[in-house]
């Protein structure tokens, strides 16, 4: 238990220290937080979270040759979360002032019936652990020093345009985008967590538009990263630019796809959007607790096909999903969740975990201060298998090859469905010809039984995945995989 | 002085201290509350208050930087000024935004119901349990609703400038959403869907939400598979609305002058889609519940015909595109680092005098009803016309309507617009705009029957 004093001088304590908040979030918030956790727990919350987010954002972008927009974007603010029995109440505002978090305490606490406790009473603080710094451990204090300033990022785009406006044909239009985004978070609840850290996401995207006549055809190309300041200003022009003008080469006057129910090749890497879309968000305790998910009483029972192992995690260099702590202040976990065909675990957030059963996994995320966590992917992605990527297509004999998927979704019934950017024809084991326009849907519990061959080729891309809790930074991957037979809406 | 008020203050004082001539500043301040129910109990009540600023600061060559904050204090937007103008040394002065000339006119003289005063989160949470047991009450088949809400709002959004515009509205609503999820045994479980939104918790109809969604999830139980062909396609209001609003770039003109678009400037005039059709942008439709009175820029909203018997008779603009394409403002500006164009409430209808013969579902042979497409952002291809949507809906044959399972609508958009062949006079207002069942005829079904 903390230090004992008399409610009205501790307001007056914290309201000071917490007016130095703006120097940064760190051991000044200390006492305002436990003081703040005390009078939660005294009200009659079971649980109390304080989620303080600060934000710099840049978005820089490019379009045909010049320099389009600059965009900075700050932001400030909190999500306070209490708990009574597994209900409970989220309020969130830009208000980081002591008498903004006090109200939003204040008002989380009467949504479910409680008050601060009022009167020259005694209310012990919440003891918070010794600051658990990830940005002090992991050296990310320097990056916002280290990162490419506004001209070095327009420059950059600019000479990934110019590369793409040498290689594309038939370019009508192109652009590159890119993002910038710096964000500093500290967690600090009722249970004694107090840790903060700091994450930086960038990732850029190119993209053209080619027109000939009648035909048409939009091609994207996105790379990103996390936690390397310099790369914005590294990014491989050529390789962008080239991989641009060879899918809009192969699609422009593709022919669209002929719909049907087909046997279907995914490439490594983007394609694995499809276990993200079709299998991944139905593993998240949020639909586990609505029972909205078929795979909600399968744990330890046969899912997928044997061939299939898949993994969630948070601990990858680099990569789009990676989380020193999560948004609940836990740290960094890898998860198994589907071992040859076996269901073994679930991505649970807090709450998930107390309405489930299931252990908590270091995947309660959200895109800001205004949602509270929820159980989120990270770095997800297929296990590579023994087949090479020739084996699996050389097995299809009449089929469709996804070089390059695009978004997809799933919904409660688990029925998904995604675009293909780049397609293929496969006829006699070969891959033979461009097709566009193709959207591949089925049903979560049955296409992963459908996954049959996975090759050695494993690889990831960086994406954005949107739910519950607001967009997050999420990897896609897997090796090169055959699905035996797909519903393909096209013409 | 409220919030709003403060901020302004605040921010033109700062512009002075930091002897900025010309700037502007807009933004939206909101408060909501959302509360939502699992089976019988509250799933979660959270509220927010959240505030939103956009500020632009001129440079002397012309050029403007934007920086938005949601940091509020004198700090935060100091700060935000500060980086505006040292952004503005770097930014574009080609087509560098400029103030609306309308910003100080007069806006149009329209009833706007005044805000009403909230409900207590008490009372939205007896709602939602009520209604969740409403609808699960309904049918045995009704295992839950994964996505259910009842959502409070309380909004203002300003916008102002150094020349003296000072625009501000202040609005309420509040909506309520069900999808319930039905299940049979042996059968894969349906959804049905409904929203319904209102200026105030009072006036908001919950009882037909309740019906839509009830009735949607459980036409959708006996549902059966579909072969794969070329059907004569009826779209809802809320699909064909879904529809046109992914192609936007037909009629938005900031697009069209990016060539981010399927439209060209010249095409002003041009026939694009059946003389059947009507379109236009209706901000202040009476069932238009936010019914915006100006633009990002202060510019004054009006109803702007866009399509008229098929015919391309106006882009929606922004005060920069409108300079560009010497064509009048329309007020559908939205800021953003570049001011980008969007429209606030469609409205799809048959052309006025236009003539065909009526059409009913139950006398159709053998057609298809898109209730809903889904997925809209993996299966439009804005910029090469063509979609590929998952849909709900059902399929009529000789007066016999049945559901049917996954499936897919594919197109040109360019081509559906010319092969509507009738518009029924029985218009829907949603959310986002009123339109009629719309008959397309052509379209390709993919269905799992192959």
């Amino acid at each position: 238990m903390g230090l004992q004093v008399d409610m009205q001088r501790a307001e007056q304590l914290a309201a000071e220290q917490a007016s130095q908040l703006f120097g940064g979030f760190g051991e000044d918030l200390r006492q305002p937080l436990s003081k703040l956790l005390g009078w939660g727990r005294a009200a009659g919350a079971d649980f109390i979270e304080f989620f303080l987010e600060r934000r710099s954002e840049l978005n820089v972008s490019v379009e045909n040759g010049k320099l389009r927009s600059i965009s900075p974007r700050l932001s400030i603010g909190v999500g306070v979360r209490v708990f009574r029995g597994v209900q409970d109440g989220f309020v969130s505002s830009n208000d980081v002032s002591w008498n903004g978090l006090r109200r939003c305490l204040e008002q989380a606490l009467s949504m479910l019936g409680l008050s601060l406790p009022t009167g020259p009473r005694l209310v012990p603080d919440v003891v918070l652990e010794p600051l658990r710094d990830y940005a002090v451990f992991r050296n990310k204090e320097g990056w916002r020093a280290e990162m490419p300033k506004i001209a070095e990022v327009c420059a950059s785009l600019l000479d990934i345009d110019a590369a793409v406006a040498r290689e594309v044909q038939f370019r009508q239009f192109s652009g590159v985008d890119a993002i910038q985004d710096w964000q500093e978070v500290l967690v600090a609840s009722s249970d004694g967590v107090f840790a903060r850290d700091i994450r930086l996401h960038q990732t850029a995207a190119a993209n053209a538009l080619c027109v000939d006549g009648e035909h048409r055809i939009q091609v994207a190309e996105r790379d990103g990263n996390f936690g390397h300041p310099n790369f914005l200003a590294a990014l491989d022009q050529d390789k962008i630019a080239v991989a641009l003008a060879e899918r809009a080469g192969h699609l422009l006057r593709a022919d669209f796809v002929q719909a049907g129910e087909l046997p279907v090749v995914m490439a490594n890497a983007f394609g694995g959007v499809i276990f993200h879309e079709a299998c991944g968000h139905l593993l998240e305790t949020t639909q586990v607790e609505k029972k909205s998910t078929p795979f909600w009483d399968k744990k330890g029972e046969m899912i997928a096909h044997e061939a299939l192992t898949a993994w969630d995690e948070g601990l990858s260099e680099g990569l789009f999903g990676s989380i020193d702590m999560d948004d609940e202040g836990m740290p960094g976990q890898r998860t198994l969740l589907i071992e040859d065909g076996i269901l073994r675990n679930f991505l649970a957030d807090r709450l998930g975990s107390q309405k489930t059963g299931h252990p908590r996994t270091g995947s309660g995320r959200r895109q800001n201060h205004s949602y509270s966590a929820a159980s989120r992917m990270r770095n997800t992605y297929i296990a590579p298998g023994s087949h090479t990527p020739d084996d699996v297509i050389a097995s299809v004999d009449h089929g469709l090859y996804c070089k390059k998927l695009g978004g997809g979704s799933v919904d409660a019934t688990g029925q998904f469905n995604f675009g293909v950017a780049e397609g293929w024809m496969i006829e006699g084991g070969k891959i033979t010809r461009p097709v566009k326009g193709a959207i591949l849907i089925g049903s979560a519990s049955e296409i992963m039984r459908r996954i049959s061959m996975c090759a050695n080729d494993s690889g990831t891309s960086p994406g954005f995945c949107g739910s519950v809790s607001g967009r997050v930074y999420v990897t896609v991957g897997q090796p090169h995989i055959r699905v035996d037979r797909i519903t393909v809406g096209g013409r | 002085m409220d919030q709003v008020d403060a901020l302004l203050a605040t921010a033109h004082q700062l512009a002075g201290r930091l002897e900025l001539k010309k700037y502007d500043i807009s933004g939206k301040v909101s408060r909501d509350v959302s509360v939502s129910a699992e089976k019988g109990s509250v799933d979660q009540i959270s509220a927010s208050d959240s505030t939103n600023v956009l500020v632009r600061v001129w440079h002397p060559s012309g050029a403007v930087g934007v920086t938005v904050t949601s940091d509020i204090s004198e700090n935060g937007l100091e700060a935000a000024f500060a980086m505006a103008r040292d952004v503005s040394a770097q930014a574009p002065k080609e087509d560098a935004p400029i103030f609306s000339p309308e910003a100080m006119a007069d806006l149009a003289d329209v009833a706007t119901p005044e805000p009403s005063e909230p409900v207590s989160p008490g009372v939205l949470v007896d709602a939602i349990l009520s209604i969740e047991d409403r609808v699960m009450s309904a049918h045995p088949a009704i295992k839950a609703i994964p996505y259910n809400g009842l959502v409070q709002q309380a909004v203002t959004s300003f916008y102002c400038h150094s020349e003296g515009a000072a625009r501000r509205k202040d609005g309420a609503h509040c909506y309520v959403y069900l999808y319930p999820k039905a299940e049979e045994e042996g059968r894969a479980p349906r959804m049905g869907h409904s929203t319904k939104l209102s200026t105030s918790f009072g006036k908001l109809d919950i009882d037909g939400c309740i019906e839509e969604s009830v009735n949607r999830v459980l036409s959708h139980l006996a549902y059966e598979k579909i072969p794969s062909g070329k059907y004569t396609t009826v779209f809802s209001p809320h699909a064909i609305l879904s529809l046109l609003g992914a192609f936007s770039n037909l009629w938005n003109a900031r697009s069209i002058l990016d060539k981010k678009s399927l439209s060209k400037a010249e095409d002003l005039g041009a026939s694009i889609a059946s003389p059947l059709l009507s379109l236009s942008d209706h901000p202040h439709h009476p069932k238009n519940t936010l019914m915006p009175l100006f633009d990002g820029e202060g510019t004054p909203t009006r109803h702007t015909p866009i399509l008229q018997a098929g015919k391309l008779v106006s882009f929606l603009q922004c005060a920069n595109t409108a300079q560009a394409m010497q064509q009048p403002l329309t007020g559908h500006a939205v800021m953003g680092a570049r001011v980008g164009v969007s429209s606030h409430f469609l409205h799809l209808q048959r052309a006025e005098g236009a003539e065909c013969a009526p059409r009913r579902l139950e006398d159709a042979e053998d057609i298809v009803y898109v209730d809903k497409v889904t997925a809209l952002h993996a299966g439009v291809q804005a910029l090469q016309g063509s979609f590929s949507l998952p849909f709900d809906g059902w399929r009529y044959q000789g007066g016999k309507r049945s559901s049917i399972e996954a499936a897919t609508v594919a197109g040109d958009i360019l081509d559906l617009l010319k092969q509507i062949v009738y518009i029924s006079d029985e218009e829907v207002v949603i959310p986002s705009g009123a339109a009629a069942d719309t008959w397309v005829e052509g379209l390709s079904i993919t269905g799992s029957e192959g």
